[in-house]
């Protein structure tokens, strides 16, 4: 290592030996192609690429013990098989149990419902008159709600008749994703080794960057979603509570959802427990344990899983959950805050690169005779 | 890390991943952190080939990350009135661009490959990502940070009292700093 200035002759203009752009098109139109021929695997491919996504920290950390990345990834689904196998030994019998009486049950509960909903609406008429303007014309035909859960359920009836086609795409959805997770790695190292460098100090760290903090929020989420509905399971079985399990799965599923997930939670419980003619100290019990969630989770949960880095502004946060319960119903409503946010993050931070590229940076040079500041 | 395992075991082992916790080891800005924390460091490196005359960073670049040297010779040179000066020269097992990891301030000198040349890469983010997960990595690496700036104030000073005595000025570069006014 020298540490004396000298003068030195211009170097010659750097000789770059990666693919031209006309190879990466190239490369991009095979993808396409394939992408295209592959169309009907696109759901499991997504799923798998999903799943590689979330595992991948996990097998970052085995390798950290200076293990071969394809051991670490098939130690990794070793383990992931183990607890699939677990849970679908533990909790899997429960889930279905619930399901059957749920099923049986459905007629009575409708019954129920609909008896208690048409009671509330003859109460509302006979004390404020006025509000028959807002109520339908026609009165409703006996069991509209049976016939709207029916035909609800119709819907995943067409699903369960593709049983087949989502065996299937289970089956293939781990295969992929193991793949996936032993070869990213070096995909990504390989594209790395192919890339101009002038892109290595900025566009790769950018990526890098968003990487870190879309990961980080879309594996808290998910870890969030897991510990709100076990703590739910677990609380509204702890107060007796009717169907603790796919309440608790409802709860995980809308989790993510802003403001409204608690909201959708607690009602939906209330609701069920009042069709299932609990007592009245039930629903104050099933609001409480939600309650007590939530101060849970603002306080402990999702600081430590989420962290505090992706903040969106209520208003978006509405939007957004409008416009996805308009695409995708409940689906929708689920998956459109975490989309918004990974997008409008990314967007952010390219701006915020481009922002830093065109600063103008302060001069280096120093003045003559003395000595500047440090380089690199 | 794996060094107890059997020997019919040893197919898991990772040579290359080896091969950088020893390199790492031996740089300045890592120096004195354990093997175990090294081992997490180096699954966070990219490792990218540069030929002869291409630049790793150019001046005014934001500076994203740490370089470390594998093979090869990087020099890195500023444009002044009088063409191209040489700063300093870093050959294999050494580090510049440390003070990325700190700030993201433009580079203020060219780092340019002279020979086939291979560099680990550690961006910021996994660096920092790294230190959210483990104060020891944060507390040593800001202590060999720190040393190292102190040689750089030093190396600048005695720079400085040279030219202030009508010298010519030198200029000053990450890891330039002789060990003797460290």
């Amino acid at each position: 290592m020298s540490d004396v200035p000298v003068v030195i002759e211009p170097a010659a203009s750097p000789a770059y030996r990666g693919p031209s752009p006309v190879a990466w098109l190239a490369v991009i139109a095979v993808v396409v192609g394939v992408g295209f021929l592959l169309r009907g695997l696109v759901i499991p491919i997504a799923l798998a690429a999903l799943l590689a996504y979330f595992l991948n920290p996990l097998a970052v950390w085995i390798q950290g013990f200076g293990i071969r990345r394809t051991v670490s990834v098939t130690a990794l689904f070793a383990g992931f098989a183990l607890l699939v196998v677990l849970l679908a030994t533990l909790v899997a019998p429960r889930f279905r149990a619930e399901v059957v009486a749920l099923v049986s049950n459905l007629p009575f509960l409708a019954w129920t419902l609909e008896s208690g909903v048409d009671g509330l609406q003859t109460e509302l008429v006979k004390a404020y008159p006025q509000v028959q303007r807002f109520l339908p014309k026609e009165p409703r035909r006996e069991g509209w709600l049976l016939a709207f859960i029916e035909e609800r359920l119709g819907n995943a009836s067409q699903l369960l008749a593709h049983f087949g086609l989502i065996a299937f795409f289970v089956a293939l959805t781990p295969i992929f994703a193991f793949f996936f997770l032993r070869d990213g790695g070096a995909i990504v190292a390989y594209l790395i080794d192919r890339l101009r460098p002038v892109h290595i100090e900025t566009t790769v760290a950018v990526w890098c960057e968003i990487d870190r903090i879309i990961g980080r929020y879309l594996r808290g989420l998910a870890l969030d979603a897991l510990v709100i509905g076990a703590l739910a399971t677990l609380g509204l079985w702890l107060v007796g509570a009717p169907y603790p399990w796919l309440l608790g799965a409802f709860t995980a599923l809308v989790n993510p959802l802003p403001y409204l997930g608690t909201i959708l939670s607690v009602s939906v419980a209330a609701v069920v427990a009042i069709a299932n003619a609990q007592p009245f100290g039930q629903i104050g019990w099933i609001v409480a344990v939600f309650v007590v969630i939530r101060i849970l989770d603002d306080l402990a949960v999702a600081p430590m899983t989420i962290g505090s880095s992706v903040h969106m502004h209520p208003m978006l946060v509405l939007v957004s959950i409008l416009v996805g319960e308009h695409t995708l119903g409940l689906l929708g409503m689920v998956a459109a805050v975490p989309l918004v946010t990974v997008v409008k993050e990314t967007a952010r931070l390219l701006l915020e690169h481009r922002r830093n590229l065109a600063r103008p940076h302060a001069p280096v040079a120093g003045r003559a005779g003395r000595v500047p500041g440090y380089v690199c | 890390m794996l060094g107890r395992l059997p020997g019919w075991l040893g197919w898991v082992r990772d040579p290359e991943h080896a091969r950088r916790v020893g390199i790492l080891g031996r740089t300045p800005v890592f120096a004195g952190l354990s093997h175990r924390l090294l081992a997490r460091l180096a699954v966070q490196l990219f490792e990218k080939a540069y030929a002869p005359g291409e630049a790793v960073f150019s001046e005014g670049d934001p500076g994203k990350g740490l370089f470390v040297v594998l093979d090869g010779e990087i020099e890195v040179i500023r444009e002044t009135a009088q063409g191209r000066q040489r700063i300093v020269t870093f050959g294999p097992g050494t580090a510049f661009g440390e003070l990325a990891l700190i700030d993201d301030l433009p580079r203020s000198a060219t780092a340019l490959a002279t020979t086939p040349t291979r560099l680990l890469i550690l961006y910021r983010s996994h660096f920092e990502d790294l230190v959210a997960g483990d104060r020891v990595i944060a507390l040593v690496v800001a202590k060999n940070l720190l040393r190292l700036l102190a040689g750089y104030v030093r190396a600048a000073n005695v720079t400085r009292a040279k030219a202030e005595a009508g010298a010519v000025p030198v200029p000053v570069a990450e890891g330039a700093a002789p060990p003797a006014v460290r």
